[in-house]
């Protein structure tokens, strides 16, 4: 599958790459943070507040795709037997993580000024919360389980389960009444915000995902050179 | 001109908060996984010259 299954293919792309995602990761954070911070209109209700919207959604969006990908790596791992692809779910949850602690902390932040709270539990904020734990056990697993394939196999468990939450994260706007606003972009249907706001949203986006490929990069080659030191000393 | 936004509008305080977390935080995750990855790297150099040196060492005892 695309060569995924060779552990080979992400760690000669690294060698090759990392030099250039940093400098493109470095341009479009400044073009992202100068559009979101300061050319990009406010909002007629919000005001400034909506700039917060240019790091809490493609936070958002990492921190689920991430796990999408963990769950499908997780799935592949304990069927198949492809041991790499836990390698790729080991490697992506700190950043994943991360991006899903950016997301609650941000929207905390930006819910004050606009509802006038920093919490409440309503289905999308808790269905986050959830995922930001099931991330959490999926790491502590890792770090806690001194048997690799033991670990391996549970925290393959824990990406499948954890799967059912994202659905639920995507459709928690819709199938309950929430204090938090619909989704303004869907695959399905055109964005329902103006392309000035649109721009540098897909600019911060832009620079996230690469940034997030830099980091996995990291994390991978060093998991993988990690597990042949372990199989060597034992 | 921050001191003034600062003083005109309350809500750059979240705004400035809001950025100033997720920049902290990839920062963190960023360097954290750079150093790990270097710290591994270079044993795995060190491995190699202790391997060399000591494969030339018994070959020159031999």
């Amino acid at each position: 599958m695309f060569g995924l299954q060779n552990p080979k293919t992400f760690f000669n792309f690294s060698d090759q790459n990392i030099f250039w995602l940093k400098v493109i990761f470095f341009l479009t954070a400044i073009i992202g943070l100068v559009f979101s911070l300061f050319i990009s209109p406010k909002d007629y209700l919000q005001q400034d507040a909506v700039r917060i919207m240019y790091v809490h959604v493609p936070a958002s969006w990492i921190s689920l795709f991430i796990f999408a990908v963990i769950s499908f790596s997780s799935f592949l791992s304990l069927i198949f037997k492809i041991r790499v692809f836990s390698v790729y779910a080991k490697s992506l949850a700190p950043i994943g993580l991360v991006f899903a602690f950016i997301s609650l902390s941000t929207g905390s932040l930006w819910g004050y000024p606009t509802w006038g709270t920093f919490w409440t539990w309503d289905a999308r904020l808790t269905s986050m919360l959830i995922l930001f734990f099931t991330y959490v056990l999926y790491v502590v697993l890792w770090k806690w389980i001194k048997n690799y394939f033991f670990a391996e196999k549970i925290t393959n468990i824990v990406g499948i389960i954890g799967f059912i939450n994202l659905p639920i994260i995507r459709y928690s706007v819709d199938w309950w009444n929430t204090l938090h606003q619909p989704s303004s972009i869907t695959i399905n249907s055109a964005p329902t915000i103006h392309t000035s706001m649109l721009f540098p949203l897909l600019v911060m986006f832009f620079s996230f995902c690469i940034l997030s490929l830099l980091i996995f990069l990291m994390r991978y080659k060093y998991e993988i050179i990690s597990f042949k030191n372990s199989r060597y000393d034992n | 001109m921050t001191i003034e936004i600062f003083k005109t509008n309350f809500v750059w305080l979240f705004v400035i908060t809001s950025y100033l977390i997720t920049f902290f935080s990839l920062f963190v995750l960023y360097f954290r996984s750079a150093q790990k990855l270097s710290a591994i790297t270079h044993l795995e150099i060190s491995k190699d010259r202790e391997i060399k040196r000591f494969s030339s060492a018994s070959s020159q005892e031999i």
